[in-house]
């Protein structure tokens, strides 16, 4: 098991990563496409060479001043989204390619191999050619490749991506299976919310070449703290003051009214200080009135009325119809209230047409308090 | 829908190509043939084709090979210089590169003064044959090669590197197996070249049965007073090339390509 | 005259025509017509053979009350072409055994007259960096380079070493006289033997040296008028030019022998 501690420049791509990961644990690593995502794992690899700073797997400084360990000697293995087999070697010679290049004798790399597709449950296709699998198959066997040369860092960029939703589902699984049992320091590149769920411990996030926040990934999905985070995990977040344990003004005028979440102590990583901190990692404060906070619901929660609707919802604001985009059989809204906060709403279709809902409408949006998560910060 | 007229041009085409290559095994004194290809002269023409097309091939792998790879790599104005200087010798008149190796591995030549010096003669030699058509078709060897391997991309090298294998483990285990197929296109048709070479050849290395007159030196010496020998030699160079092209057809077909998502 | 004969023939005249027109050699007004006033150029055709394509010229350009068309190619060709009806008025050739063959073939009108002789020589580049001295022990270890036996100038070449009992190792054969030259001229060679006429054309890139016993290897250009000459006359005229002193003059000055 070994750390990986990260606190280098990369000049020509404006990045300044500081970021460190528990040994044993696996870092979801999310972020916009160009943040610097790849480039924290090309500075783990070695491909990429820090301008200034270093790169530390455990004790071992693999990249700074004057030192540059080559990829090949770093022990860190990577899985990308393609699995890359050698199409020249059959399954069994992929998996046995890494001891074979680390200078085991073929019998035991062969060995080595075996248990390794075995455990991946390819057992039965180590005599194929690399060619001949499917793309499921050949992710499993990439795996078992990456695994068999004993990494002490996991790299796995977007993993899952390729493939078809049902044969990732069974390869997500695997990873969780596999990754956990061998308790190998794991960095994992995702879009995913639910990847990232299921796999890691921890969540980095990656935004303009720096790494702006990371934390427990249970505790940082379930309460973003930033637009990205909120996209990804696909909810409405609302940051206000909170002026009881149930009820968060909104800067506008407006009140949400939801159901208090407590903190949890989560295990995992931290980023370390500097520049690259913007948010930093601010312990979860009690939820003290006047504290700041984030009211927390699904786009499905959200009912859109023409007109004030009657009785007292506990939540209900005025807004601005601003985008319609149709979504399979639903229509996902965009609205913005009072104070420019945006709201997303899901409709059906027939919902959408009955309420002639156009950009520029001023609608009503309720949503029921039993639905709203209120968190502090 | 393709429209029909097309096949009066393209039969035209056809045509033209294939009948006079036809004509050549049609009139061919096939009863003959035995005695034709194996006089002094045309076994001495065989022979040494073989041997120097064997040699240059030989040289064009050791050398363009690494060539070919490194290109590969390389992106930036400079690289693109090099590739163009690289492919120059394939559409320059033979009898320009014969000149141009004249001018320089030639006794009065910028490498060939200070070698004569030295009591090292080139021209004339067999080695004069072999520089020839190293020169005419090592480019076929590297502009196959690198194009394969610019095809084929990088991130296999880059797993590789990530399962502990060193540069040269890597090289050795997962770019060459990778490009065989290529390499072995461009090794065929670096041969098919280096048989066919007359230009700089006649021009560069003079011609003498058994030291520098290859198969097409023999055939252009023959042509006018003794055209059953000629059309046999031929017919010898027509067959290599023939199978040349269909191993190189046959081989491209045979590489895997993985649909990948 | 069959039809096929002479349809062939009105080919190869139109054929002829063209060539002639293209290459812009007619020195006057067209052959064509016989007739023409005495005061203005006879026309002629000549068919000579290649190598005497420089002396040929200038010889055409003495006299002008003649309208001189030339046209050079390989000798059998030459012939090959009159035999098919090509309207030439004078026939010359690079070598008497094509000569026979025509006159054999009831196409020359009266005997062919020898007019040159051409012979060969041991070129060596300027400098005579490989100190040859001729066909002699001075040759060992030095590159020489003849024709190939299969074209006349390698025939003449090895004729003359029979002759003289020597052996030649040249380091190549070439099939062309002009490729001997220029491998000599340009240092790559020690040695070559050309015709004499090549080695006067080469300048003074390369030194000329005497090969004995090449006067009785020469090979002697004939010329006669053709036996359907449409212009006997200015044939016979042309043939007076090249073997009288004006034409031997300009032959020698090429570097043609006269006999």
């Amino acid at each position: 098991m070994t750390a990986v501690t990260v606190a280098a420049q990369v000049a020509d791509r404006s990045a300044d990563l500081h970021f460190s990961a528990e040994p044993g644990s696996i870092t979801a690593v999310v972020g916009p496409n160009g943040a610097g995502k790849s480039t924290l794992l090309q500075l783990v690899s070695g491909q990429l060479r820090p301008s200034a700073g270093e790169v530390r797997l455990g004790d071992t400084l693999v990249a700074g001043p004057g030192v540059h360990v080559p990829t090949h000697r770093r022990r860190v293995a990577v899985l990308e989204q393609r699995a890359l087999l050698f199409d020249h070697l059959d399954v069994l010679d992929n998996v046995a390619f890494g001891p074979r290049a680390r200078g085991v004798r073929p019998a035991a790399a062969r060995r080595r191999a075996r248990a390794e597709l075995d455990a991946v449950g390819c057992g039965d296709l180590a005599a194929r050619r690399a060619w001949e699998v499917s793309g499921g198959q050949a992710q499993r066997i990439a795996l078992a490749r990456a695994l068999a040369t004993d990494p002490q860092v996991v790299l796995l960029d977007e993993p899952l991506a390729a493939l078809d939703a049902s044969v990732a589902a069974a390869m997500r699984s695997l990873l969780r299976e596999r990754l956990r049992a061998e308790h190998r320091t794991t960095l994992l590149v995702t879009h995913d919310a639910l990847d990232a769920l299921a796999l890691a411990d921890a969540l980095a996030l990656v935004e303009d070449g720096r790494v702006v926040d990371a934390g427990p990934v249970v505790d940082r999905l379930t309460r973003p703290r930033g637009s990205f985070v909120a996209d990804l995990v696909d909810v409405n977040l609302l940051p206000g003051r909170l002026c009881a344990p149930d009820r968060l003004d909104l800067p506008g005028g407006d009140h949400v009214t939801g159901l208090a979440s407590g903190p949890g102590p989560h295990p995992g990583p931290h980023p370390s200080p500097g520049p690259g901190s913007q948010l930093g990692n601010a312990p979860d404060a009690a939820q003290a009135p006047g504290a700041t906070g984030f009211a927390c619901f699904a786009p499905a929660a959200v009912a859109v009325h023409a007109d004030p609707p009657g009785g007292s919802p506990r939540n209900h604001w005025a807004a601005t119809v601003a985008t319609v985009e149709p979504r399979g059989a639903l229509v996902r809204l965009r609205c913005v209230l009072a104070d420019g906060s945006p709201v997303a709403a899901d409709l059906t279709l027939a919902a959408a047409a009955e309420g002639g809902l156009a950009p520029g409408r001023r609608v009503w949006l309720v949503v029921k308090a039993a639905q709203v998560t209120l968190y502090a910060r | 829908m393709t429209p029909r007229w097309l096949y009066l041009p393209a039969a035209a085409a056809l045509a033209f190509l294939t009948v006079p290559l036809l004509g050549i095994p049609l009139r061919v004194a096939w009863a003959d043939l035995p005695a034709l290809l194996t006089t002094p002269a045309a076994l001495d023409a065989l022979g040494l084709s073989l041997v120097t097309c064997l040699a240059a091939t030989a040289v064009s792998v050791l050398l363009g090979l690494p060539l070919a790879l490194l290109l590969a790599r390389s992106d930036g104005p400079l690289a693109g210089v090099v590739r163009t200087l690289v492919t120059l010798p394939m559409v320059l008149p033979p009898v320009v590169a014969g000149l141009a190796l004249l001018i320089t591995f030639g006794r009065r030549g910028t490498v060939g003064a200070p070698l004569s010096a030295l009591g090292i003669e080139i021209g004339f030699t067999t080695l004069a044959v072999v520089l020839a058509q190293v020169f005419v078709a090592m480019p076929y060897l590297i502009t196959s090669v690198e194009g394969a391997v610019r095809t084929a991309g990088f991130a296999r090298e880059r797993v590789a590197a990530s399962l502990g294998a060193s540069p040269t483990h890597t090289l050795l285990h997962v770019t060459v197996p990778v490009t065989a197929p290529a390499l072995a296109t461009g090794t065929a048709l670096t041969f098919a070249r280096a048989l066919g070479e007359f230009g700089a050849t006649i021009t560069f290395a003079g011609a003498l049965q058994g030291v520098t007159r290859t198969l097409p030196l023999e055939i252009y010496q023959v042509r006018e007073l003794d055209t059953a020998s000629a059309l046999a030699l031929s017919l010898v160079l027509v067959a290599v090339a023939a199978v040349t092209v269909a191993l190189t057809a046959w081989l491209s077909r045979r590489t895997p390509r993985r649909g990948v998502a | 005259m069959s039809r096929p004969q002479r349809a062939r023939r009105a080919i190869l005249v139109a054929a002829l025509a063209t060539a002639t027109a293209l290459a812009g050699c007619a020195a006057g007004p067209s052959p064509a017509d016989p007739a023409a006033p005495s005061d203005a150029p006879a026309p002629v055709t000549v068919f000579a053979a290649a190598s005497l394509t420089a002396a040929f010229t200038e010889i055409a350009a003495l006299d002008p009350a003649l309208a001189v068309t030339l046209s050079f190619d390989g000798s059998p060709t030459l012939v090959d072409q009159v035999a098919a009806g090509a309207p030439a008025d004078v026939l010359a050739t690079a070598d008497v055994t094509t000569m026979t063959r025509a006159r054999d073939a009831g196409l020359l009108a009266g005997e062919p007259v020898t007019f040159a002789a051409n012979t060969a020589v041991l070129i060596v580049p300027r400098g005579n960096p490989g100190a040859v001295t001729g066909l002699d022990a001075s040759l060992e270890g030095r590159r020489l380079v003849v024709c190939a036996p299969t074209v006349p100038c390698g025939a003449t070449a090895h004729a003359i070493a029979d002759a003289a009992g020597v052996t030649l190792r040249p380091v190549s054969e070439e099939q062309k006289v002009t490729d001997v030259r220029g491998k000599v001229a340009s240092g790559e060679a020690d040695a070559g033997i050309v015709f004499a006429t090549d080695a006067l054309a080469a300048g003074d890139a390369v030194e000329t040296l005497p090969l004995p016993g090449a006067a009785q290897a020469a090979t002697t250009y004939p010329i006669a008028v053709v036996h359907d000459a449409p212009h006997p006359d200015a044939a016979a005229a042309f043939v007076a030019l090249v073997t009288g002193p004006d034409g031997r003059d300009v032959l020698a000055a090429h570097g043609f022998t006269l006999p």
